[in-house]
């Protein structure tokens, strides 16, 4: 029976460390000292087998689940954005995703996605509660400091889309949205709005005659104005965009990592097939 | 490609070292050791721990009484890895309570408060009764420690961390390090008899209930470190 | 050869796997697991080779009876305290180390320590 149950152990420990996942093996940890537990009572110490009981199964097990809730975590938030990362049927999507994923796997850490507002964004960075700010971000699009942008993958256009004829209002923008690049616009001309969503329904509504927007962001909110609005609408590119990441200024290790994979990535071409998969 | 050539055969050799050195120390563990039998100091233990009559655990009798100084100063070690935890625990920021809250579960509160005094009570008993059967005061301690860890998990660490004060901890964390030096020095200034003839019990109690105390607020101590910097499970 | 024997043997096998696990897996927290493995074999270890078939928990002692030898039962009963106390030393130090290079990869932590004391140097 001894030998029986100390092989059991042998099997244990050897399963333990065959494990992918940390947590099954921190659960199959707990299990090989409950076994060991049980042996110690077979074998005439119960005072040995209280404390490995006690330790073992319950708080080595708790400290590691606490250890591992956190760490080996990379923390994206973004904004949901269609082509570049967005939720279908409960399911993670986007070219962003599988450009992070990649980085993740690359840096042995597991990928979380937060999908969150736009004025949240700088907050949780901030507030260390998040390393990677992702969504179709652009240089500038966050007029924070606090912030360094990581290498681009991608390029497109700022526009502006404007009634053709008859409007009246404001040129609206996201806030926190950093234009001094682009001086065509006045200062005074722009109204500001906290999300997307509110901008484009200001522009259904008539309250506004155009807004500013990344051309990814301005396809993805076409979908969401009427019709008849998009055939009198007309679009003017402002400038340049370049799609990249953001991580908090204070992390130049992650930074430097980041920036490492994106251009291993698109010298190897991955990134170039990505794109002409999401983009067609 | 060299590189990982390199690394692969270094891989092996390690894997084989260690193999065929652990495979060494299994054949000596099989072969060159006799049958076993309690060896000679066990022996004496057992014997000596039949001729007092107030003790009964053998086990006691050597981490209590005859081996004290091993049991203090490995005290004194789990006292510096809990140091080193809460030196830490000053100098990392931790998270804001307010951004986490524990999982409500009406099941799990209830059944804590209902269950954490009589894990409790079972800890002291533990302590208390050391000498007596099994249990200790390490035992007695860790199942102390095991009812905050019920309680951390139904009502939340903030919550708990208000009923177990930390200063208060500190103080007695101070206080119970004083009880068993002082234990200690009394054990090496008088014979054994001397001292148990004098206090009879009490002094085993006060060997356990230092013991149970020490390792109650260490593991409290780090519960409530990685509780505070990981959030609620 | 009694069962004792066999048993401890079979724990110095796993402390083995353990000693392989904490060299050859790179992931930190992999190699933590495998320390406590270790650790716990090798409190096994002690506790069965002097193990008898028969012992009886050395609690309230007559002569006659045999009993399980009580010394290297409470040597390991102080070290399980102790290894829980390292382990959760060792675990708040990779902690630290996880949230400067954000990664648990020992070769690649390695590897930026010597990168950034090479820029310290020069």
């Amino acid at each position: 029976m001894l030998i029986l149950f100390s092989l059991l152990l042998l099997g244990l420990s050897v399963a333990v460390l065959l494990q992918k996942r940390l947590l099954n093996a921190v659960i199959l940890l707990g299990v090989f000292s409950l076994v060991s537990s049980v042996i110690y009572f077979w074998i005439g110490a119960p005072d040995v087998a209280v404390t490995e009981g006690a330790i073992g199964v319950a708080f080595v097990t708790f400290i590691y689940v606490l250890a591992l809730s956190d760490q080996g975590k990379l923390h994206v938030i973004a904004e949901e954005v269609p082509p570049f990362l967005f939720q279908e049927k409960g399911e993670l999507q986007g070219v962003e995703l599988e450009i992070l994923r990649g980085f993740a796997e690359e840096i042995n850490l597991e990928l979380e996605v937060e999908f969150v507002g736009h004025q949240e964004l700088t907050s949780l960075i901030g507030g260390r509660r998040a390393d990677v700010i992702a969504g179709a971000y652009f240089p500038g699009y966050l007029a924070e400091e606090e912030l360094s942008n990581s290498k681009s993958y991608n390029q497109s256009q700022l526009a502006k889309i404007h009634r053709s004829s008859g409007a009246k209002g404001g040129i609206g923008i996201l806030e926190e949205t950093d234009l001094s690049e682009f001086t065509e616009v006045n200062e005074e001309d722009l109204s500001r709005f906290s999300s997307l969503e509110e901008m484009v329904r200001a522009y259904n509504e008539g309250r506004i005659r155009g807004f500013i927007s990344d051309s990814g962001r301005m396809s993805a909110s076409l979908y969401r104005v009427n019709t008849p609005l998009r055939d009198e609408s007309e679009i003017v590119t402002l400038g340049e965009v370049k799609y990249g990441f953001a991580v908090s200024a204070e992390e130049e290790n992650l930074l430097d990592r980041l920036n490492d994979y994106l251009t291993e990535a698109a010298r190897s071409g991955r990134i170039d097939d990505l794109l002409s998969d999401h983009f067609r | 490609m060299e590189m990982g050539k390199y690394s692969v055969s270094m891989k092996t050799l390690y894997v084989v070292v260690i193999v065929v050195l652990f495979g060494a120390i299994t054949i000596g563990a099989l072969f060159m050791v006799g049958d076993s039998e309690v060896s000679r100091l066990g022996a004496v233990y057992l014997e000596r721990s039949q001729e007092i009559s107030n003790i009964s655990n053998a086990v006691f009798s050597v981490y209590g009484m005859y081996r004290f100084y091993d049991t203090l100063f490995e005290l004194l070690i789990f006292s510096t890895a809990v140091l080193g935890i809460t030196i830490f625990s000053d100098l990392e920021p931790s998270i804001d309570s307010g951004s986490r809250k524990p999982v409500e579960s009406h099941v799990v509160s209830a059944s804590a408060s209902f269950l954490y005094p009589i894990i409790a009570v079972f800890g002291i008993y533990l302590a208390f009764s050391a000498h007596l059967g099994p249990g200790g005061g390490f035992a007695g301690g860790v199942i102390g420690g095991t009812g905050i860890l019920l309680l951390a998990l139904a009502k939340g660490a903030e919550e708990t961390a208000r009923n177990f004060r930390e200063d208060s901890m500190k103080q007695l964390e101070y206080l119970v390090l004083f009880l068993a030096l002082s234990v200690a020095i009394l054990g090496a200034l008088y014979p054994i008899k001397v001292y148990r003839d004098a206090l009879g019990t009490g002094v085993i109690t006060l060997v356990n209930i230092s013991i149970a105390m020490k390792v109650f607020i260490g593991t409290w101590a780090i519960l409530h470190f990685f509780v505070k910097h990981r959030g609620e499970v | 050869m009694s069962t004792g024997l066999l048993a401890s043997a079979i724990s110095v096998v796993i402390v083995c796997i353990g000693v392989l696990g904490l060299i050859l897996k790179r992931n930190l927290l992999m190699k933590l697991l495998s320390l406590n493995i270790v650790n716990t074999a090798t409190i096994l270890f002690f506790v069965l080779i002097v193990y008898n078939p028969g012992d009886r928990a050395p609690i309230d002692p007559t002569p006659g009876v045999q009993y399980a030898d009580p010394l290297p039962q409470a040597l390991v009963l102080t070290s399980i305290v102790i290894n829980f106390g390292v382990l959760a030393l060792s675990l708040l130090f990779t902690m630290v180390l996880v949230k400067r290079y954000h990664t648990l990869d020992l070769i690649k932590i390695e590897d930026f320590v010597r990168r950034e004391f090479e820029e310290e140097k020069s």
